[in-house]
């Protein structure tokens, strides 16, 4: 074997004369760009940069920050390049699992749950939620797992999908599944770039349709406002421009999209990848009828699972409308495009 | 000092030699310290939240130790070699505490377990994040900074050959090297 014990490795650029943390709070997190994907967080070495329920930090970086300059080559906003659209695809259709309960066709659940069972991925990384409706990052190994109630469904706040995702990495022995919003699977992508393990480890990522995400803190805040308790919350959904929470009693408190403007977090106001461009499968509401879910499959990968679950007979499945999807891919470009264009 | 001198209950039979901690492949698992019935061993290991470990300290307390060699057994990696020269031995470590440094410096004198490295096997992976550096146990590993350059060195003189370092990289650019196969 030929090795060596030494390297040479060249460094980022440096906008500004201070530790690569610093550069990296000046041009994307205090600018406003930051989306919270927090993949900063999985690479940094002394495990300074924080995420959760609060923009990305790294407290008292001044001293402790080593200038690495490994948050800065991860950091799929340090040198944006904004993805839209629907991307690129080998097909788009409507889908509703067989076997478990969700939001719409609960097909998240289920691609997870079939690539477990066909064996491409060892572990996967799921966000579920407390009785409170905060995200829960946990990590399933086996697909009965996933049959617990609060674990399909959306839940419109941040969750710590990269943090988790580390100590996965780190652990996997095989593959492992990855399912994160549009901003995390870019992250995602750009971290398997630098990185060999995320590279190596991660074999398939599921991106989440998205308009924007919010703080919980604020999300609950604002919802309390309205009268809502979100304990008592089964169900939140964004339709037809309308925010609705669905209660325990059965009763609904609805609310235009619009109102909710005030607490979308700044990184959000400057995305318009709806689809999850990058993913190998993104799942959606919009585009397919009641108790379905769209599901756009963009690679091998993807395609592989999509075959499986049909072989199976684990979902049925039916058009999806592409149109609609591709509306609502065009309504976040067109609405955020200018805060782009501000920068 | 002769066994018999010793002063103390060990007989001939009870003594199975001075345990020498190598560092060589140690995973920093504990189990000679749990296999330690005096309590000779202490270890101290930070483990990070994402599980990666790092070895913080390794002492052995030869005022402590009895000889029994279970240590060595328990280990899984055959981490620690017992040197059954009791005269020597006494002679050279007394009744003192080893820690990692004072037991590399013995390792290098008895020529135990010198067959492995942390080297860079794919150099082209790293990334330069310095994970190594921090992580090293004996601290083999340097950074050094020149313009927008950043120069990562191992000493193969230091390196125990515990591959921390090489389990804890993220970019999977480091590998156990065999003495002898590094080009410098």
């Amino acid at each position: 074997m030929k090795a060596t014990f030494s390297n040479v490795v060249e460094l980022p650029e440096k906008p500004i004369d201070v530790k690569y943390f610093g550069n990296l709070k000046e041009k994307v997190i205090d600018s406003g760009l930051c989306s919270h994907c927090a993949t900063c967080t999985t690479i940094c070495p002394v495990y300074g940069i924080t995420a959760g329920d609060k923009p990305i930090d790294f407290p008292n970086w001044e001293e402790e920050c080593i200038d690495c300059g490994s948050c800065v080559r991860v950091c799929p906003r340090w040198d944006y390049k904004p993805l839209s659209g629907l991307g690129d695809y080998i097909e788009i259709l409507a889908a509703k699992s067989k076997r478990y309960k969700g939001q719409d066709g609960a097909m998240v659940t289920e691609i997870i749950a079939s690539a477990l069972e066909m064996e491409l991925i060892d572990a996967s990384l799921f966000v579920d939620r407390t009785e409170d409706w905060q995200t829960k990052v946990v990590t399933i190994r086996k697909p009965k797992q996933l049959e617990k109630g609060t674990a399909s469904g959306t839940k419109y706040s941040f969750a710590d999908v990269m943090p988790e995702m580390r100590r996965a990495v780190f652990r996997a022995k095989k593959g492992l599944g990855f399912m994160g919003t549009p901003c995390m699977v870019s992250g995602l992508r750009k971290i398997q770039k630098e990185v060999a393990s995320f590279r190596e480890k991660v074999n398939l990522a599921i991106a989440l349709f998205c308009t924007e995400n919010f703080y919980y803190h604020q999300l609950k805040e604002f919802l309390e406002k309205k009268g809502v308790d979100l304990t008592k919350a089964v169900k939140t959904d964004i339709t037809k421009g309308k925010f609705i929470v669905s209660l325990e009693n059965g009763e609904e408190v609805k609310f235009p999209v619009k109102e909710l403007e005030e607490i979308v977090p700044s990184g959000c106001k400057h995305c318009i990848d709806f689809t999850g461009v990058e993913s190998d499968i993104s799942v959606g509401s919009v585009g397919s009828e009641s108790g379905f879910s769209t599901v756009i499959v963009r690679t091998e990968v993807g395609k592989k699972i999509i075959d499986f679950i049909r072989e199976k007979g684990y979902a049925e499945f039916s058009e999806a409308d592409v149109s609609v999807v591709e509306k609502l891919a065009n309504f976040k470009i067109k609405k955020n495009k200018k805060n782009l264009e501000n920068l | 000092m002769s066994l018999e001198s010793r002063g103390d209950s060990l007989e001939p039979e009870n003594y199975f030699g001075h345990p020498v901690y190598t560092l060589e492949n140690c995973t920093s698992c504990k189990a000679c310290q749990r296999a330690c019935k005096p309590g000779a061993i202490t270890i101290e290991v930070e483990t990070k939240p994402d599980g990666r470990k790092m070895l913080k300290k390794y002492e052995l307390d030869f005022e402590k130790c009895n000889f029994c060699g279970k240590c060595a057994e328990k280990c899984p990696n055959d981490v620690i070699v017992m040197v059954k020269d009791f005269e020597r031995m006494s002679e050279r470590v007394g009744k003192e505490v080893f820690d990692i440094a004072k037991f590399m410096e013995l390792k290098k004198e008895l020529k135990l377990r010198e067959y492995k490295r942390a080297g860079f096997v794919k150099p082209e992976n790293c990334i330069g994040c310095e994970l190594c550096v921090l992580t090293c146990p004996v601290k083999a590993i340097t950074a050094n900074r020149v313009d927008s350059k950043v120069e990562i060195t191992i000493d193969p003189e230091t390196c125990g050959g515990c591959g921390e370092c090489i389990r804890n990289c993220p970019a999977y650019a480091l590998g156990f090297v065999e003495v002898g196969e590094v080009s410098t």
